[in-house]
């Protein structure tokens, strides 16, 4: 209980110590807060290690009369994506070191914040406080990108914060309607994600709830049409703004969509599922040759983002079990990757004050180290073996396979147009005639190398061990194949019944929602383990 | 960790060039220039030892295969491939040509490389490819393959672009990586279709005899099992096409010419570019269960046998030259595999690997010696000033043109042209072809020799002399490119061809019987491909000899060969296959241009109309903004206005309404 406390008190709190430390000297905010970042890393890494035997919990009630707790909730996954975020967050204050030399302070609160709320979107299972996370990501992001982003920083700051708000508020009227529609059937006040999945809702309903809850998650995703915002604000945010919202901000859309909505309202997951995995593939597609022709370094990656979110949703909408790993793996993976390219883009504008393609050429010789590295994230990015994407891709291509050998036939294609991108990026900067423009580049510094070093290593050991990613999930009830991992205990095997699919939507479609279910159950949680054998810190919960 | 139940380990044979990377790359920065060469030097030598070792131990010990499991490496549903390692002969014969000839074209960078820019990211490269390249044929399932065969595409558009500040060598490296890359996707969607119906791993592939004879499968839309394989075997035919350079996915290879001439040597003839041979040989009972799919890969074989030596009788860059031959060379590789002749395709790799190596470096050892010149006009009378280059490059050329009874390159093209005219999956057709292409490599073998070495020097060319490292070996080689054919003589010769009776522990009951088993036709044929290639020797003498035939004018304003076309081939058809068929033009036209314009137009239609759709909505908004505003500007005077117009219009409104 206090692990999961004090992972989001720690940035919350150390705000208030970044800002004292700030008004003293503004070097010592740089200190205060990795030093912060890093204390919640390791308490991530702890938590991470604590999941392992089963959930953790911690309810607390907040607004009783509403039914609103302080309830979190961390399995694996969200044990997962909260070490990539507390990792993340390390590397992005690293990464500032040199480059934010303006409000400096102000500047590491708002990062510290932006932590808390990413935090709380991960963990909370209560619906209000998921939505208070949710609200609480954007109030920051939009200072970082308005304050220190570049040339179009306040347009593209009011274009980040109008579509995610407009696309939250369809969110929160779905979240609201379950709410209510729970409330009257059990008379029970409750935002408990895990009781708002038991409520009855028919097939229409099903469908506005699925509608309001995806298009919420869709525009942070982002899922084609509702993208535009992301090259604009991937473009002008600061290199640490940019590497987190590529890392993590897309994430909780894609984690959104995989806790709430698909469990929310699985038979209209389940009937909307071919248009969804057509608009992943438009994505992917699309991104791809959108982002190839692109003259600006960061505008490029931007729209690469679209092409790799694009296999995540597909992979989760698959509906097996390839798929859900493929997407969660390919989560991480992109976070990393890309993230590293948004860093090295942000590098090279620190240096030579461009980020466009034609001003740069042939400027390996001046930096050799660090076009070894943009070399590295090149390929990862265009899935080369050896690397975690590739494993990512690979099993959203086979996830996407077992759903219709034709959808995974036409996915594989995708991988040949992220080679274009992909090569581009490095050719175009590195590659060519030198440019005469610039001379005596610095090459990467120790900092830099760190930074850039920690996620070379991170992607390369999950390409060749995929289990450190996967492992943690816990595994679908119906895999016939042993899976190596916790996969084989007993408790996954347990078939799970939950949700209504309706009998008008969906009376033989395959129960998309049951591989999701194991996560966000606690039916099944409850089978995982008995309360004699949790450690009293989880016996606390019960 | 080394040797598991008294059996070598197999991890070693990969792993130690990836340390000697992984070492080169880490402290590139820290160490001499020179130490990078040493490192990797000993890391391969040590793999090639190791290679022995097993090897020797397969062999000696009768052992079928060792397979060595270490983790579980994809594990999702269906996709199951664990990082494991198989090791048959197979794998031996390619990775002693890996590892081997890896070993020698290694030594001879050191020299050739000595004091460019990049000496140290490129010995990196070439240790990492050697690793990549050792994976891709040790692995024991397809997925782990894929690692390798990934891998090696990686660090072969890494070293085509070792000089990367000039422009033609990048496009050269991103046109290879794009077209193989191409292929791979094929390959991908067949590895998808194996593991769903029988598993990725080598040792169940037998299972193919049960989807052959299945008619429904369930997840595949009513295709009934030999479609399936049908399917499954085009795409690894295309993903081997690729990788392997043969038609219609050959075009890169001859731009991949703009590498340091022993990645060309390395790796775009003696052990990349067969990738496809062994993909094909590992699945061969896959292709051998349809005989659609077997005349496919023949028929692609020999088309590109075909394609590569017309193209190479015309070039005048003697790496382009050779570079088709490889294409052409590989072209009878897959035919081999088309006719069911496993072992002897594998066997033509092995020889070819020697000669053809053996002709990059001889090359790149003359390049040097000339300051770069690579046209081979510029060059002439070679022979006395580099007389041992000068014999070495005889035996490879020798070897290619497949001179009767003294060269490998004749036992190996000769086992395969046999077997095209003699199994049941063969052809007089293709034979034909196949025959005539044979006439066409030697005259182009030897039109290298007298253009080349033969003659007085076109251009007065300081000679630089190359030293042992460059040297040495080239003779090595030499040696093998003429002694490696004896592990397989004709069984007319009354003995036993030892290669092909050792290789059918692994091929069995799926090797091609022989249809005909007449001796004497066996004789005529063999002694037919022996007259071929003296007859194209002599040709080329007639054509080519400095004393018998004026020398086509040395074109010495060739700068670059893409752009011009040199003097003496102005005819139409000289130009065609001068340019490859006219392959480049058509993709560029095509595949190129479709998707640089469709990539642009998709970037103008998310700027202007999807972005648009969203501006639009602001400036719907903005309308409702300058509405509001022009009722609530804070001045009292509007507002006067405002409340006179309001009152006037309620008045007006309620009038007309009392009036009904």
């Amino acid at each position: 209980m206090t692990l999961l406390l004090s992972l989001l008190l720690i940035p919350l709190l150390g705000t208030a110590l970044v800002g004292l430390s700030g008004w003293v000297d503004r070097n010592f905010a740089r200190v205060a807060t990795l030093i912060i970042m890093i204390v919640d890393l390791a308490v991530a890494i702890i938590l991470m290690a604590r999941t392992s035997g089963g959930p953790v919990q911690v309810i607390h009630p907040w607004i009783p009369s509403f039914g609103v707790s302080f309830n979190l909730y961390v399995d694996g996954l969200s044990a997962l994506l909260i070490l990539l975020t507390t990792f993340i967050g390390v590397i992005a204050v690293i990464i500032s070191w040199n480059e934010i030399k303006e409000k400096v302070t102000s500047f590491h609160i708002w990062m510290l914040l932006l932590q808390t709320g990413i935090l709380i979107v991960f963990m909370a299972r209560d619906m209000m406080l998921f939505y208070f996370g949710w609200e609480l990501m954007l109030v920051p992001m939009f200072f970082l990108i308005g304050v220190w982003g570049h040339e179009e920083k306040l347009y593209s700051a009011i274009k980040f914060f109008l579509f995610t708000f407009t696309g939250s508020i369809f969110m929160l009227l779905a979240l609201l309607y379950v709410y209510f529609q729970h409330a009257a059937q059990t008379g029970v006040l409750t935002f408990d994600l895990t009781q708002l999945l038991q409520t009855e809702l028919s097939a229409t309903a099903q469908t506005w709830v699925f509608l309001g809850l995806f298009v919420g998650f869709a525009v942070k995703v982002p899922i084609f049409p509702l993208h535009t915002w992301l090259p604009d604000a991937h473009t002008q945010a600061p290199t640490a703004g940019s590497l987190i919202l590529a890392g993590l901000l897309l994430k909780t859309g894609v984690y959104g969509i995989m806790r709430i909505t698909i469990p929310m309202a699985p038979a209209a997951a389940v009937y909307f599922t071919p248009w969804i995995i057509g608009l992943a593939l438009i994505g992917i597609f699309y991104g791809a040759l959108a982002a190839y022709p692109q003259r600006d370094f960061k505008r490029l990656v931007a729209y690469s983002s679209i092409a790799h979110l694009g296999f995540v949703i597909l992979g989760v909408f698959v509906g097996n079990a390839a798929g859900y790993q493929g997407a969660v793996l390919q989560m991480v993976n992109h976070g990393l990757a890309t993230g590293a390219l948004f860093l090295i883009g942000g590098m090279l504008q620190q240096r030579t004050h461009t980020r466009l393609f034609e001003m740069f050429g042939g400027l390996w010789r001046q930096m050799p180290v660090l076009g070894g590295f943009l070399l590295f994230f090149c390929f990862a990015s265009l899935g080369i073996p050896g690397t975690g994407n590739f494993i990512g891709e690979l099993y959203v291509m086979g996830g996407a396979f077992t759903y219709h050998p034709l959808v995974g036939a036409l996915t594989v294609f995708g991988i040949l147009f992220a080679a274009a991108y992909s090569l581009r990026i490095f050719l175009a900067t590195m590659h060519g005639p030198e440019t005469t423009a610039f001379k005596n580049l610095p090459d990467a510094s120790p900092r830099e190398t760190l930074a850039l070093g920690t996620l070379v290593a991170a992607l390369v050991a999950i390409g060749f061990f995929p289990n450190l990613v996967t492992g943690p999930l816990y595994y679908p009830p119906d895999l016939s194949v042993p899976q190596s991992g916790r996969a084989t205990t007993p408790a996954m095997v347990m078939p799970v019944e939950t949700g209504t699919p309706s009998p008008v939507l969906a009376p033989t479609s395959p129960p998309l929602h049951t591989y999701l279910l194991p996560m966000n159950s606690n039916q099944l949680s409850d089978q995982r383990f008995d309360i004699a054998s949790l450690s009293p810190d989880q016996q606390e919960v019960r | 960790m080394f040797y598991n139940n008294g059996l070598p380990a197999l991890w070693l044979i990969p792993a130690l060039p990836a340390l000697g990377a992984l070492i080169i790359f880490i402290f590139a920065s820290r160490m001499p220039a020179r130490a990078a060469g040493i490192i990797a030097c000993s890391a391969i030598s040590l793999s090639f030892l190791w290679v022995l070792n097993v090897g020797t131990t397969l062999v000696l010990g009768n052992h079928h295969h060792f397979v060595e499991h270490h983790w579980n490496w994809i594990a999702a549903g269906p996709f199951q491939g664990s990082a494991s390692f198989y090791f048959d002969l197979v794998t031996f014969a390619f990775t002693f040509v890996v590892a081997g000839v890896g070993l020698l074209i290694h030594l001879y960078s050191y020299s050739y490389m000595k004091g460019d820019a990049g000496e140290r990211r490129y010995f990196g490269y070439f240790n990492l490819f050697a690793a990549a390249m050792l994976v891709l044929v040790t692995a024991e399932n397809a997925f782990f393959m894929f690692l390798g065969w990934e891998g090696v595409g990686a660090c072969s558009f890494f070293l085509i672009g070792h000089w990367y500040q000039k422009s033609e060598n990048t496009v050269a490296a991103t046109k290879a990586f794009l077209v193989t890359r191409l292929g791979d996707i094929f390959l991908l969607i067949g590895l998808f279709l194996t593991a769903t119906l029988v598993g990725v791993s080598f040792s169940q592939q037998s299972a193919w005899t049960q989807v052959a004879t299945s008619s429904f499968i369930p997840g595949f839309g009513g295709l009934t099992g030999p479609q399936l394989i049908l399917i499954t075997g085009i795409c690894f035919l295309l993903g081997a096409a690729g990788k392997s350079a043969q038609v219609p996915l050959q075009v890169w290879l001859p731009d991949a010419m703009a590498g340091p001439t022993p990645v060309s040597a390395l790796i775009h003839a003696a052990t990349m570019v067969t990738a496809g041979v062994y993909l094909i040989a590992r699945f061969h009972i896959l292709f051998a269960l349809s005989p659609n799919l077997m005349l496919a890969v023949a028929i692609v074989g020999v088309l590109t046998a075909f394609y590569g030596a017309t193209s190479a009788f015309v070039q005048t860059d003697i790496k382009r030259i050779l570079a088709y031959s490889t294409i052409s060379q590989i072209g009878y590789m897959f035919l081999g595999l088309g006719v069911g002749a496993w072992s002897l395709a594998v066997f033509h790799f092995f020889t070819h690997a020697f000669y053809k190596a053996l002709l990059f470096m001889a090359a790149g050892t003359v390049i040097h010696s000339l300051h770069n010149e690579q046209n081979i006009y510029n060059m002439g009378g070679l022979r006395t000033k580099l007389k041992g280059t000068y014999l070495a490059f005889l035996a490879g050329a020798a070897s290619l043109a497949g001179i009767p009874f003294i060269t490998a390159g004749f036992y190996s093209k000769d086992a395969i042209l046999w077997n095209t005219l003699s199994t049941k999956w063969g052809s007089p057709v293709i034979y034909g072809i196949a025959m005539l292409t044979a006439l066409m490599t030697a005259i182009y073998s030897f039109r290298l020799i007298f253009v080349v070495f033969h003659g007085t020097p076109r251009k007065d060319i300081h000679v630089h002399l190359p030293d042992r490292l460059l040297t040495w070996p080239l003779y090595i080689l030499a040696f093998f490119a003429i002694v490696a054919g004896f592990l397989n003589l004709p069984i007319v010769f009354g003995v036993t061809p030892i290669w092909e009776h050792s290789f059918a522990r692994v091929f069995g009951e799926w090797q091609a019987e022989p249809l005909i088993h007449s001796h004497a036709v066996e004789w005529m044929a063999l002694l037919g491909s022996g007259v071929l290639a003296l007859g194209g020797a002599g040709i080329a003498w007639l054509l080519y000899s400095p004393a018998k035939a004026p020398m086509p004018e040395p074109a010495g304003d060739i700068a670059t060969v893409e752009n011009n076309t040199p003097a003496p081939y102005k005819a139409v058809w000289a130009n065609f296959l001068f340019h490859g068929w006219k392959m480049d033009g058509f993709y560029n036209k095509t595949f190129v241009r479709g998707f640089r314009i469709t990539s642009g137009v998709i970037a103008w239609i998310d700027r202007v109309f999807v972005d648009g759709i969203f501006e639009a909505i602001q400036a719907i908004v903005r309308g409702f903004h300058a509405l509001v505003i022009f009722f609530q500007n804070g001045r009292v005077s509007r507002y006067a206005m405002v409340m006179l117009f309001g009152a006037v219009a309620i008045i007006t409104i309620l009038l007309i309404g009392s009036q009904r």
